[in-house]
């Protein structure tokens, strides 16, 4: 079995090969330096497994389109609980303000919509089955590689669904946040357990964890960072009682972890030092470096203001291997201990 | 609200090593043109483009952006400045937000540069309230509306 990571600007590509030589798409974001090969070359001539949309972001979504468009995906993965719910509010009902940039708002949201009405629609209109992942289905078996589902847990789509109403109806912006939807996929083969962390944020993790442990599954020797190593995924206060993804990593041997870097400040710097310090970490793109944006001057200069845009590339792909021997290798890639981006002084300044 | 630069530390922006000195912000933001959003107020727009609040008695501003509140998870919102007709995502801390009366989703706000004292200061105020917020659809391309129709009326929707 093999996964690759894409470098995508501010999302994320993942692509398991499973041992049959059918494929696995996680996420699809085209990258921001064309660094990612175009998704068509990418599944070109392979069997689908499946498509598996983490959670309703489109920085991991919207690269998943013309998949669904154009290619034969097999299964729809997805975890929006009441799509018909969630589009209908999403298109019919947002809260608009009069102003002189009312258009960029419609925009900005039409933008957003459009991305998950044409994913809907292509695997509506093309018959493409559909499945909504949550961490109390049965794994499923492809090619002797056993997928687990650790999130999200019932109780927290359901409450999603309640506070998005809110959000859009009462224009609250604290409202329901889509990274709580994120499936948290585990994939066991020949001994060895990856993790694919989405997005997901500690609340997730709590119950992740307790998932994890109760099929006794055997410690991580890979994790994709959730949420592109932002601090809200990850319990950084000492002596806290909530659980913490690193605990369900290998220490020995230590596992590896792959960050792909949000936007021009992710990961953040205390959550990048843990994941240096416990892990073989990597970066496909690390907002600690000086990005793209970062060398033209900021618009705004207000403190504490950052702008939203793609961090600097450190590798354009990542890629593993689970050898039929147990192995883990590594085939592409170095990772943070030998990259002079990720310097201890580089950290401490960032901090 | 009115924030002072000078009140923070220097690395303010996110960005490693990029210190501004507030002469370099001075020059810097002279240098670019205001945007089409300060043409002459006489200037005739459809209501629902019209703000509903009286802009600040402030006057000239060294720049003025405008932009609105996408969301607020945790300590950051995420807000959408339009710069030079473009839409550009920005991170601000929430509380900077909810401090000046930014607290809605999609909710316009203005934000201002002064220069005071040498010092450059900025000033944040909602364009709009609650109370002026009003329920209506996304205008959606044809394509995307049939493709919505459809969604909403599939039976096979639902998972």
């Amino acid at each position: 079995m093999r996964i690759d990571f894409y470098e995508s600007g501010v999302g994320e590509t993942t692509i398991i090969t499973f041992p049959g030589g059918g494929i696995g798409i996680v996420d699809a974001h085209p990258s921001a330096y064309t660094s990612r090969p175009d998704i068509f070359q990418l599944v070109e001539g392979k069997k689908i497994h499946f498509v598996c949309l983490t959670h309703p972001h489109t920085d991991h979504g919207r690269d998943l389109v013309g998949v669904f468009e154009n290619a034969e995906p097999e299964v729809f993965w997805h975890t929006i609980p009441d799509f018909k719910q969630f589009i209908y509010r999403a298109c019919e009902t947002q809260q608009f303000f009069p102003s002189p940039n009312r258009e960029f708002v419609e925009k900005y949201q039409q933008e957003w919509a459009n991305v998950f009405l044409d994913i809907f629609a292509a695997v509506q209109e093309r018959h493409i089955p559909k499945r909504q992942l949550r961490a109390d289905l049965q794994h499923e078996t492809i090619d002797g590689v056993e997928i687990h589902f650790l999130s999200p847990e019932e109780k927290i789509t359901q409450d999603f669904i309640e506070k998005y109403a809110a959000e859009i109806l009462k224009a609250d912006p604290e409202g329901g946040d889509p990274n709580l939807l994120s499936a948290i996929l585990a994939l066991r083969y020949r001994g060895v357990v990856v993790i694919l962390g989405a997005d997901a944020l500690k609340r997730n993790w709590e119950d992740a964890i307790k998932r994890f442990r109760t099929k006794g599954l055997p410690k991580a020797l890979l994790i994709k960072v959730p949420h592109h190593g932002a601090s809200n995924a990850m319990e950084l206060r000492h002596g806290a009682s909530h659980r913490d993804y690193l605990e369900i990593c290998s220490r020995n041997p230590i596992a590896s972890s792959v960050i792909f870097a949000g936007d021009a400040k992710h990961p953040e710097p205390r959550v990048y030092q843990r994941l240096t310090e416990k892990t073989h970490a990597a970066c496909l793109s690390n907002g600690l470096m000086n990005s793209r944006s970062g060398n033209k001057p900021l618009s705004v200069r207000l403190p504490g203001v950052r702008r939203g845009a793609p961090p600097a590339i450190c590798h354009p792909v990542l890629s593993y291997e689970i050898s039929e021997n147990g192995e883990l290798i590594k085939l592409t890639g170095g990772d943070c201990s030998t990259c002079p981006n990720a310097m201890p002084q580089r950290l401490t300044a960032a901090s | 609200m009115s924030i002072t630069v000078s009140d923070f530390s220097t690395d303010t922006v996110g960005f490693l090593g990029q210190q501004v000195s507030s002469m370099e912000v001075n020059s810097w933001a002279h240098a670019r043109p205001y945007g089409e959003f300060e043409a002459p107020v006489t200037k005739v727009t459809p209501s629902h483009r019209r703000s509903t609040i009286k802009k600040s008695p402030r006057s000239n501003p060294l720049r003025r952006l405008e932009g609105f509140l996408v969301e607020t998870h945790g300590d950051e919102s995420k807000v959408v400045l339009e710069e030079d007709g473009q839409m550009v995502e920005y991170f601000f801390p929430a509380e900077l937000l909810k401090k000046s009366g930014v607290t809605l989703k999609n909710q316009p706000f203005e934000l201002d540069e002064f220069m005071e004292d040498a010092s450059l200061i900025f000033e944040i105020r909602p364009l709009a309230e609650r109370e002026h917020a009003s329920a209506s659809g996304i205008p959606l391309d044809p394509d995307r509306r049939r493709k919505l129709d459809m969604l909403l009326r599939a039976p096979d929707c639902e998972n």
